[in-house]
């Protein structure tokens, strides 16, 4: 018998079915969301968009889906694009925030990625979590899309394994 | 559009040009880019490979030998957000003798005037950012960062640098005004 109370924030593998919940997530973003809306949020260019991410994960709160995570761009350099996405609730981004660090350890323990590259736009909500103090920003570009009336830079980070394993910020995840 | 330099005649590319641009493709010392993720392509795949994600592309060709030196591509062009990405590419044989930054110029002259991009960016390996440097010193190129140990390359981690051109930067800077005042004198 298990005593451990359920979590309430969990996460599972992307189902086809998350597909709507992922279009539905993209719209809400809309060029925030660079990669998938960038040709704009036709049903048919969106879904082609998300379906091409390597892997993704759908994040639950209390069985419903508030985010989404996905890996993209791996190849044989030991090198992949991780991306997080949550509902636009600020309590409900919290609870994504909280599940990336557990999410970011699964994606080491489960391949051979070197370096994890993450985007971000200046006014994107911060969405890294507790693993956040653990990224080195690389490249900014500057006023590189136009967002909510301006033009915002994209920063590009990377986290490598190395700094991951050796981080005595999480230590219990090290073993995810 | 095509540009005439001193040494150079700088034009589209035509498919009579693939040959010449496989060869200098398949130079080990040009191997190592991230272009082709699963090796050089064989000649009959050439075209799609080359044109893959591109939109331009742009031959240099010696004025004296009438042999393309290099060439450079326009790809990844995103006309929402306004820039696009580049590449070139140098024969290993002119190599150092300043014909592929002469491209460049024509490259930036040739892109700023027909595309309406506010940026164009290319990442450059380790041992090739030399060829930036003098650009970045004179501001007319910008490092937006390093990617620290992004490829490996030989079997070693390689940094790789992000290099951006802004069309403010190229069309009001002295190197265009320069550049184009030699172009005149070609006539």
């Amino acid at each position: 018998m298990n005593d451990a109370p359920e979590r309430a924030t969990t996460w599972r593998l992307f189902e086809p079915s998350d597909l709507v919940f992922a279009y539905d997530l993209a719209i809400i973003h809309g060029p925030r969301w660079w990669n998938v809306t960038r040709h704009g949020t036709s049903p048919e260019a969106t879904m082609s968009s998300l379906s091409s991410y390597a892997a993704g994960v759908t994040i639950l709160h209390e069985q419903t889906p508030i985010g989404i995570a996905t890996l993209s761009e791996t190849g044989s350099a030991g090198t992949g694009m991780f991306e997080v996405r949550a509902v636009d609730a600020p309590a409900l981004r919290d609870s994504v925030s909280d599940l990336v660090p557990e999410l970011i350890a699964s994606v080491f323990a489960m391949s051979d990625v070197r370096i994890l590259y993450h985007s971000r736009f200046d006014g994107d909500p911060e969405l890294r979590g507790r693993s956040l103090p653990l990224w080195r920003d690389e490249v900014r570009f500057p006023e590189y899309a136009f967002i909510a009336g301006r033009y915002e830079d994209l920063i590009q980070s990377a986290l490598r394994r190395s700094d991951f394993e050796s981080s005595n910020v999480f230590p219990s995840l090290g073993n995810a | 559009m095509i540009l005439t330099t001193t040494r150079s005649v700088v034009r589209p590319v035509t498919p009579r040009d693939y040959e010449r641009l496989y060869e200098i493709e398949s130079d080990p010392s040009v191997g190592s880019t991230w272009r082709y993720k699963h090796g050089m392509p064989p000649l009959e795949e050439y075209e799609a490979a080359l044109w893959r994600q591109t939109q331009a592309s742009w031959v240099v060709v010696g004025r004296d030998t009438n042999r393309i030196n290099g060439y450079l591509q326009l790809h990844d062009v995103d006309l929402r957000a306004g820039h696009g990405w580049f590449s070139l590419y140098a024969a290993h044989e002119s190599r150092g003798a300043g014909f592929v930054m002469e491209g460049l110029m024509a490259f930036c002259e040739c892109v700023f005037n027909e595309w309406p991009l506010r940026w164009i960016y290319a990442h450059s390996l380790e041992q090739n950012v030399g060829a930036f440097e003098s650009g970045i010193r004179r501001g007319d190129a910008v490092r937006l960062g390093v990617l620290e140990e992004r490829m490996i390359i030989d079997g070693r981690p390689s940094d790789v640098h992000v290099i951006g051109i802004s069309r403010e930067s190229w069309m009001t800077g002295e190197l265009r005004a320069r550049f184009n005042r030699l172009r005149a004198r070609v006539g």
